[in-house]
């Protein structure tokens, strides 16, 4: 019984401290505080700070905080809660802000009290809370600095980028190269592809031309109409992360395959009526054949037309439609991209990437069904032939083979 | 020996008469040749013709194997070989090459065939006759045993006709189609436009794959399997081998070169085939399933 008086009296002294400990956080945000709070880096001394109990979002809620940097360019200081709202990161700020973590900031020289307190100190309220910042030459530097806490937890697309077309130009000195904020956002960051434009708007910041010319194709303008989910939009054709150069030599290699993905699609393609024998006509013909086998045997250097060398590659349009560079009226002049003289002839002397019938080309679907029927025939004629003369042949040479010995015994028997 | 001399001749063909002009018998003796031990050869074919035969295989073989190989590129074999040949753009390189050869020969192939016909006004041996269908029916019937022999043979059998005939018409098909191919660009401003090149694609591949079988199976098969014949590359055949291969050919060389002390020309002859026969007889007469029908006495009698 005494045991049992002891148990219960720890118990309820535990849930008594626990909802005392738990009611006096602030559970609205809890961002800065954690449940064991690291101690400071170093153990500098330091003026005990009277915000001690107050969070990041003592300070960085008032709308009017900004940053100047040593250029004299700002950056806003406010942070809007709002902001993080249907974000994927409900992390505390901490988890990303990891050099600006300690209170106050130490590298910010310009927090003395004045700046906020002066109507305490007995000067005017200030319209702007302007702290300098000399940590960071600009608001690029402070981007890429907290860009590299996104490694803590996604490492895997840190590898990818980092084979990438994106970083490469970053390492060659370009420091507006993408980073991961800059695609992903920093306080909003949502799942990317949701909705699916998203994803070309996002690259339209940077490749406007680009964008512009691939919302009026067939693809994007579907993608931006009807939100279509199946169209491509940039990152089908050039990744997400692992951006590669649509000039290196990889990526021409790859394409055909790229495209065949979904124009080899039966499922897919009867969706929008699209024919999937553009894949293998392509493959059974001239351009795709040398591209495949090149591409099979390893060599980058693929130097015959490619499906979007014909096709176009962001202005992809319809066949059917006129600004169609695959637009009968056009062929010649795509054909001419390589074959520089050739006539108008030169294009219609194919069948397009269509399979021969009897109605499209009858000459060609005949020669097609005499060769499926002349061979067999001509070989089976030829086989049996054969096999009669020579079961002739080999009969005879054993008769002959068997007389002569028999001869030859009878000879040597008679002989003896 | 008279009795079965006398039951064969039923079974020998009609003489086959022929008029001959000094010029044959020339020809006649100088190509019934014999060797300094004494033995004898027809000489067969001439240098000229055995090279042309030497391009023919070296083109035809590189064509074929790098034509397929673009064709089955896909393949392990087909890879393997385009990899040996440096990628499918220096084989198709090799496959012009080798064509230039296949169509420089043809060429030669064709002035030499004018110029017998036009010049020499000599031609006529290699050219599908009557006589090949009933020796193909009797070479059939022969191997069935349903016939006391096998046809005499001229120059060519038929066997070495329907070879080279598949050859050339398949050579002309794919000449045709391979320069098609060859220039699409140039050509199209002059041909037809809608089927001329997916046509010529499609025959150049399926004739090459006829063209292929056929050699395998029809050229190995009389040239190299059934008996190794190498007339072809040495230009000479035994008598021996005349006899059996091209008995009447061989009959008219030996009755011609005969004639040439004739002094008026031109001469008929008769072909006469009585030393074919006594060989044939000879091999006959251990056959007796073929004789049944024909002469069962004979045998009986040769026998004894």
């Amino acid at each position: 019984m005494m045991r049992n008086r002891f148990f219960t009296l720890l118990l309820v002294s535990f849930l008594t401290f626990g909802w005392i400990l738990f009611s006096s956080t602030n559970s609205t945000f809890v961002l800065a505080q954690e449940a064991t709070p690291t101690p400071a880096p170093t153990a500098s001394p330091k003026v005990p700070s009277p915000h001690q109990t107050g969070d990041c979002l003592g300070c960085h809620s008032n709308p009017d905080m900004i940053g100047r940097f040593a250029d004299g360019t700002t950056m806003s200081l406010y942070y809007d809660p709002k902001e993080h709202e249907g974000s994927d990161h409900i992390d505390g700020c901490r988890s990303c802000h990891d050099a600006q973590h300690d209170y106050p900031h130490e590298n910010s020289q310009a927090h003395s009290c004045e700046v906020c307190h002066s109507q305490i100190l007995g000067g005017n309220s200030p319209s702007e809370l302007v702290f300098d910042i000399t940590s960071y030459p600009d608001k690029r530097a402070v981007d890429m600095d907290i860009n590299a806490s996104c490694h803590k937890c996604h490492e895997d697309k840190f590898q990818k980028i980092s084979d990438s077309e994106h970083t490469r130009v970053l390492e060659q000195g370009n420091r507006y190269a993408p980073i991961c904020v800059d695609c992903h956002g920093s306080h909003n960051i949502t799942s990317p592809n949701e909705p699916r434009t998203k994803i070309a708007e996002m690259c339209s910041k940077c490749h406007m031309s680009v964008y512009t010319t691939y919302a009026t194709s067939v693809h994007g303008e579907a993608l931006a109409t009807e939100s279509n989910p199946d169209v491509p939009t940039c990152n089908s054709c050039h990744g997400s992360h692992q951006v590669e150069g649509p000039k290196h030599v990889d990526f021409r290699a790859d394409s055909v395959e790229l495209c065949g993905n979904c124009h080899a699609d039966q499922n897919l393609m009867d969706q929008y009526g699209v024919s999937t024998k553009v894949f293998q006509t392509y493959l059974d013909d001239f351009h795709g054949r040398t591209v495949d086998a090149l591409h099979k045997a390893g060599d980058v250097k693929i130097t015959k037309a490619t499906c979007y060398d014909c096709h176009g590659v962001h202005n992809i349009q319809s066949p059917e439609n006129e600004l169609s560079s695959v637009y009968p009226a056009n062929l010649q002049e795509t054909c001419q991209q390589c074959h520089t003289e050739v006539g108008i002839t030169f294009p219609q002397a194919w069948l397009s990437h269509y399979s021969p019938t009897w109605e499209d080309a009858p000459l060609l679907f005949a020669v097609i069904k005499f060769y499926k029927f002349f061979i067999p025939a001509v070989m089976g004629v030829f086989v049996v032939y054969i096999a009669v003369d020579a079961r002739r042949r080999v009969a005879d040479k054993l008769k002959k083979y068997s007389t002569k010995s028999v001869e030859t015994s009878e000879s040597q028997e008679s002989g003896k | 020996m008279e009795k079965s001399k006398a039951e064969h001749s039923s079974f020998a063909p009609p003489a086959v008469k022929r008029t001959i002009y000094y010029r044959d018998a020339v020809e006649a003796v100088n190509r019934l040749h014999v060797s300094s031990i004494g033995k004898r050869y027809v000489i067969r074919f001439s240098l000229g013709q055995r090279i042309e035969h030497f391009v023919l295989i070296f083109s035809f073989t590189v064509l074929a194997i790098t034509g397929l190989a673009q064709s089955y590129y896909n393949t392990l074999p087909g890879g393997f070989i385009l990899s040996l040949f440096g990628g499918i753009d220096t084989s198709r390189q090799v496959h012009h090459v080798a064509s230039l050869f296949l169509g420089i020969l043809s060429l030669y192939h064709v002035a030499i065939f004018v110029d017998g016909a036009f010049v020499h006004r000599r031609f006529g041996k290699m050219l599908p006759a009557w006589s090949d269908v009933t020796d193909a029916i009797q070479t059939i019937k022969f191997s069935l045993g349903l016939a006391s022999r096998r046809p005499h043979f001229d120059r060519y059998s038929f066997e070495e006709k329907v070879d080279y005939w598949a050859l050339v018409l398949g050579t002309i098909i794919m000449g045709v189609t391979g320069i098609i191919q060859m220039f699409p660009a140039q050509l199209t401003l002059f041909l037809p436009a809608g089927w001329v090149i997916p046509v010529s694609r499609t025959l150049h591949f399926w004739q090459a794959i006829l063209m292929v079988f056929a050699v395998l199976i029809w050229h190995s098969y009389h040239a190299v399997i059934k008996k190794k014949n190498l007339s072809i590359f040495n230009g000479n055949m035994t008598v021996e081998e005349m006899k059996e291969e091209h008995p009447l050919e061989l009959a008219y060389l030996e009755q011609a070169s005969a004639a040439i002390e004739n002094k008026r020309w031109p001469l008929e002859i008769e072909i006469q085939l009585e030393n074919v026969k006594e060989t044939e007889a000879a091999i006959q007469i251990k056959d007796g399933s073929a004789e049944e029908i024909a002469s069962k006495n004979h045998i009986e009698g040769s026998v004894e």
